[in-house]
């Protein structure tokens, strides 16, 4: 095409007086485009997923979490449980923090303690609530005593520690133990990690990295192109993605997702409290048309939460299906009848809120539109994301959209769906209650054994998937746009940040007349 | 001269006194509770009480308003809900972003439209004048955000020469001060023209024309220079209108000023950031028309005896 | 002002071709007008309606401007968007002239505390450049038609409230009128009679001018996402949605632009025209 030739001899008569313009990947730097700015980096208090993407660079934990969600050794080399009350840790010789002061078992014990401590008010303390005491017989043992069985307890370990009498709230994050140290974060802009010579595995292979966090898709996508931005996860548009395989210097990796996306109601709602509203709510979506036309088809329906290949996943649930028809039955028997029949008036009217994201807000529309068919008016209310999220946690909305980050046990269900876990302790946050929920959500807890808490956690699928407290909606891929030379990175289901400190930057190469390789 | 620059300062200090009423006033527009709409209706009411302690919305509406005051010369414009930093802290962290856009965008309008005019004037009637005529009545009617995602189609999209948004180089700074000076350019230069040719019509010109050629390049000097008071007064008069501008301009591309920061305040529903971004932008449009006036007095004698 | 031979001549043809300017935006605008009233009728598609497989679809028989992200037609939606930016337009300006007739003619009838007050409050809203104040208030008040007409009213009666005045105030200076005030005429008669007729054509050249800058300011809020809700079809959130696909289907914000630029600049053509034919007659009293 004649075009595309012009702009590549225009491009290359502006390249050849500034002459080799240098890329940040030429100078060994590494440099990420999140799509917001972190609400927290103090890891006994972040909530929201930018945060903690960042702390998974910059924070250690006892342990870490493999791509299936097994538990991998990270500050603890060993691990066991004598008993189901007791857990043991042993640290590995020689830890440190970024600023050199020694990892003791002190400074885990005093994180934990911190986030137990009900002055704190961390949003994280419910998850700890069976840990009756945290010992520390010797600088690099902790032991954690439970007052009942905590099954997922190990899964709760993966949690940044940070150094004894560390303060909090302040505007300087607390140091971390993890492969790279905060240099210095400007609250709208960026964060420069620089790698730690400390770390305990060797320091990481690239020394600078720069998180940029840019809000704006297009603006991303050209900082991808033009290479001032070398890493995108989760951070390109499913329209320019072909675009971006064309630069030639940019390679696009597709893997497995296993974040689920979901609708949440307010059943303290008056309206949405009938679950005949939320199921028609539910079947007046077109689940299958927005995946094909707002992600290209690289996102799969999801009928639970948990993210797809669970061991507690229950495979036998049928999809809600889309239909409308039955959605306007189901509200005609919920005593929403449409007031004019086909014209204007709405049977009911509800508000949808939902981050900046422009994803996301058209997936309102799309859904807006979709609600309009059945009769429901539905506004749209798009706020930036720390006050969307401050608001969900609160419980303030009708409807929300949102997604699940990095589900690591079943457990979930009990953070979520247990009637005792409103917020600020849960994350229960549309109110919903069920005896038979709850009582199945605390013994799957107290249960050691996989296969019963599989069956316990199967029959709570299905009673939520009668109920519908929130309605979840897709899974998707997750698609890496990175510089070409970067290698190393494990593209994980949760979209863990955590294998940046295994990646490299590989030698200078001439690019391939013509497109890139995408895979 | 004192006495004029008395008079206008004296002016200017109600007109700043009801823009910071009405600024005030804004938060009371709300349609509900302020503290509600910040936090989320279902908030602990615990919080809310600390909320609304902290925004002082726990006093009678008076009271606030003299708090409001009294903070304003100690810089005191509350705390960003979102943040929990100093408004004015924010403020200011940003404002050189935005002093550097407005800046640029004047100079580039004034270094385009004060030669543009003058041909024009120089030509008028001819060609060059009508083509100059019809392509500032476009650029004036073209709003910034249409003009500013068309630059970007073409500087951007179709030619790969400058980046779509951010802050950081130079290129940085091309699209988004062509964007927000394109107008103003436009405005400037119809100024410079008929300025210009009143200067022209005036009889110390037509005089000195008749006299010879010798005398015309400074006469004409001295017309330019006649001509271009108004036009600093309009200049001065546009700070407040690229301002403004910069709010959509800002948002278009990305670039980190108050602007921008003015439409992230509103995401955030973080109404004390709202009215300190708007109160100081307003002020300084207040400062900068003041400072205006007293130029064009300093330029002009005959305006203090008006 | 001294005048060179030809200059006459010049000066004509230069108030020709404005008339044929302002006759050319005449045109348009009624054009506009006609299909803003028939939008309902003559778009193809209802400018709501999604067909998510279609996104991104370029301009083709079926939809002669394409489609959005969402698959609705952009030749309704832009035809509905001009019913709401003429809408926003007129009313506004219909609002605004209602306020500021009433303003300007009280502060020039009864002078004084009240005159005070008056310019005071001018001078405070015109001290807010642009739409920041505009902004302010649809930031608060949240995204809807009538907070969109509010905010801009508030703004927009000061032009006309002024001309009345002044109006007012010449009136008032007047013999005649001191002597039918001795005879006990009351003002509102005086106003019917003498003030509004003369303040009429300032004021209609000012409202031709105020249409333009409504429909901008009411796109540029929607862009900003503080104008009306959406899925409404404002040409501003058009452009606002359609500027992040600028590399895959630039018509999206090309047809919305186009449509702006040319509704303004015709807006703009004929109040020249106006205000040239106006000051004309002035001239020949």
């Amino acid at each position: 095409m004649p075009l595309a030739r012009f702009r590549r001899i225009l491009l290359l008569l502006f390249l050849v007086p500034g002459c080799a313009q240098k890329f940040p990947v030429d100078e060994g730097r590494l440099v990420i485009a999140l799509p917001g700015a972190p609400v927290s980096l103090d890891p006994r208090v972040a909530t929201d997923a930018y945060g903690e993407q960042i702390l998974q660079m910059t924070h250690a934990s006892l342990l870490r979490r493999d791509a299936a969600g097994n538990p991998l050794p990270d500050l603890a080399e060993t691990w066991e449980s004598p008993d189901p009350l007791t857990h043991v840790f042993r640290l590995r010789p020689g830890l440190r923090f970024h600023d050199g002061r020694p990892l003791t078992s002190a400074d885990i014990r005093y994180t934990f303690a911190w986030i137990l401590d009900p002055a704190n008010r961390s949003p994280h303390r419910a998850l700890y609530r069976h840990v009756a005491a945290i010992e520390t017989p010797d600088a690099r043992t902790v032991v954690f005593r439970l007052a009942e069985p905590f099954a997922p307890f190990l899964s709760t370990v993966v949690r940044g520690v940070v150094p004894a009498e560390s303060l909090a709230g302040g505007h300087a994050p607390p140091v971390g133990a993890g492969p790279y140290r905060i240099q210095g974060v400007s609250p709208d802009g960026e964060a420069l990690l620089s790698s730690f010579d400390g770390y305990y595995a060797g320091p990481a292979a690239i020394r600078a990295v720069t998180v940029k966090f840019v809000p704006d898709s297009n603006v991303r996508f050209l900082e991808l192109s033009a290479g001032s931005v070398n890493f995108a996860l989760n951070g390109v548009d499913p329209d320019l993605l072909p675009a971006a395989g064309k630069t030639g210097r940019l390679v696009v990796e597709e893997a497995p997702g296993g974040n689920v996306t979901y609708l949440g109601f307010n059943l303290r709602d008056p309206a949405l409290a009938d679950p005949r509203v939320r199921r028609a709510i539910a079947m007046a979506i077109d689940r299958e048309a927005i995946v094909r036309a707002l992600w290209k088809g690289r996102a799969d329906l999801a009928e639970t939460i948990l993210p797809p290949g669970s061991w507690a996943s229950d495979d036998g649930i049928s999809p809600v299906r889309f239909d409308p028809a039955q959605a306007r039955r189901l509200l005609d028997e919920a005593g929403y009848r449409d007031p004019d029949g086909d014209g204007p008036l709405p049977r009911l009217r509800l508000t949808y809120k939902t981050s900046q994201n422009e994803q996301r807000r058209r997936v309102a529309a799309a859904i807006q539109e979709q609600m309009r068919q059945v009769g429901i008016a539905l506004e749209i209310q798009s706020l930036e994301w720390g006050t969307f999220f401050s608001h969900v946690k609160k419980g303030s909305f009708q409807l929300y959209g949102l997604t699940w980050v990095g589900i690591a046990d079943p457990d979930i269900y009990h953070h979520a769906f247990h009637s005792g876990s409103v917020p600020p302790d849960g994350a229960n946050r549309g109110g919903y209650s069920d005896p038979e929920v709850d009582r199945l959500t605390v013994a799957a807890r107290r249960e050691t054994s996989r296969e019963k808490r599989r069956e316990m956690y199967r029959r709570v699928q299905r009673i939520l998937a009668r109920d519908l407290p929130v309605f979840p909606l897709w899974v998707n891929r997750n698609v890496l746009v990175r510089d070409r030379r970067l290698s190393g990175f494990v593209i994980t289901p949760d979209e863990s940040y955590a294998s940046v400190a295994s990646m490299r930057i590989g030698p200078a190469a001439v690019p391939p007349a013509g497109a890139g390789a995408p895979r | 001269m004192r006495g004029y620059f008395l008079r206008r300062a004296l002016h200017a200090v109600p007109v700043a006194f009801g823009v910071v009423t009405v600024v005030f006033l804004l938060i009371h527009l709300l349609p509900g509770d302020p503290v509600e709409i910040m936090l989320g209706e279902s908030a602990v009411p615990a919080q809310k009480e600390e909320l609304r302690r902290e925004l002082r919305l726990d006093r009678p509406v008076l009271v606030q308003y003299a708090d409001f005051l009294y903070g304003l010369p100690r810089g005191d414009l509350g705390t960003s809900f979102r943040s929990r930093e100093p408004v004015l802290r924010e403020i200011r962290r940003r404002f050189p972003a935005t002093l550097l856009l407005a800046a640029t965008s004047i100079g580039v309008a004034v270094l385009v439209a004060v030669p543009l005019g003058v041909l024009a004037a120089m030509r008028k009637g001819r060609a060059a004048d009508y083509l100059s005529g019809a392509a500032s009545m476009v650029s004036l009617s073209i709003p910034n955000f249409c003009l500013g995602p068309l630059l970007v189609l073409l500087f951007s999209v179709s030619l790969p020469l400058l980046p779509v948004g951010g802050y950081g180089t130079a290129r940085h700074l091309v699209l988004p001060a062509a964007t927000l000076g394109t107008g103003m350019a436009a405005l400037l230069m119809r100024m410079v023209r008929a300025s210009l040719l009143e200067e022209l019509g005036k009889e110390y010109v037509t005089a000195a024309t008749a006299r010879g050629r010798s005398r015309r390049g400074a006469v004409l000097a001295h017309a330019l220079r006649n001509a271009l008071i108004p036009v600093v007064a309009v200049l001065g008069l546009s700070f407040g209108a690229v301002l403004a501008g910069s709010v959509i301009t800002e948002t278009i591309f990305s670039w980190p000023g108050i602007g921008r920061l003015l439409v992230q305040a509103i995401d955030a529903r973080d109404y004390p950031l709202v009215q300190g971004c708007v109160l100081v932008v307003a002020l300084c449009t207040v400062a900068v028309n003041l400072a205006t006036d007293l130029l064009c007095a300093r330029l002009d004698p005959r305006i203090r005896y008006e | 002002m001294s005048e060179r031979p030809g200059a006459g001549a010049l000066a004509l043809l230069r108030r020709a071709a404005r008339h044929r300017a302002a006759a050319a935006g005449m045109a348009i605008l009624a054009l506009l007008s006609v299909a803003a009233l028939l939008a309902p009728a003559i778009a193809p598609d209802d400018p709501l309606a999604q067909s998510l497989d279609a996104g991104l679809s370029p301009p083709s028989a079926d939809h002669w401007l394409g489609q959005d992200k969402l698959g609705r037609d952009v030749l309704s939606r832009l035809l509905h968007g001009a019913r709401l930016s003429l809408a926003v337009g007129f009313l506004t300006v219909l609002i605004s002239l209602s306020i500021g007739v009433a303003a300007g003619s009280v502060a020039g009838f009864l002078g004084g505390a009240a005159d005070r007050i008056f310019v005071g409050a001018c001078d405070v809203l015109m001290a807010f450049p642009g739409i920041l104040l505009a902004i302010g208030i649809t930031a608060v008040r949240g995204p809807s038609f009538g907070n969109v007409l509010f905010a801009l009213s508030i703004l927009g009666w000061v032009g006309y409230a002024r001309v009345v005045r002044a109006q007012v105030l010449k009136i008032k200076s007047m013999e005649y009128v001191e002597s039918a005030r001795a005879v006990g005429s009351r003002p509102s008669r005086m106003l019917l009679a003498h003030v509004l007729p003369n303040a009429l054509s300032p004021i209609l050249v000012e409202a031709t001018f105020g249409i333009g800058r409504a429909i901008v300011a009411e796109a540029g809020l929607s862009f900003l996402g503080l104008g009306v809700a959406p899925p409404a079809p404002s040409w501003g959130a058009m452009i606002g949605e359609g500027r992040h696909f600028l590399f895959v289907a630039p018509y999206l914000v090309t047809a919305p632009g186009a449509a702006i630029l040319l509704t303004v600049m015709s807006f703009n053509f004929v109040g020249d025209g106006l205000r040239d034919a106006l000051d004309v007659r002035e001239e020949a009293r």
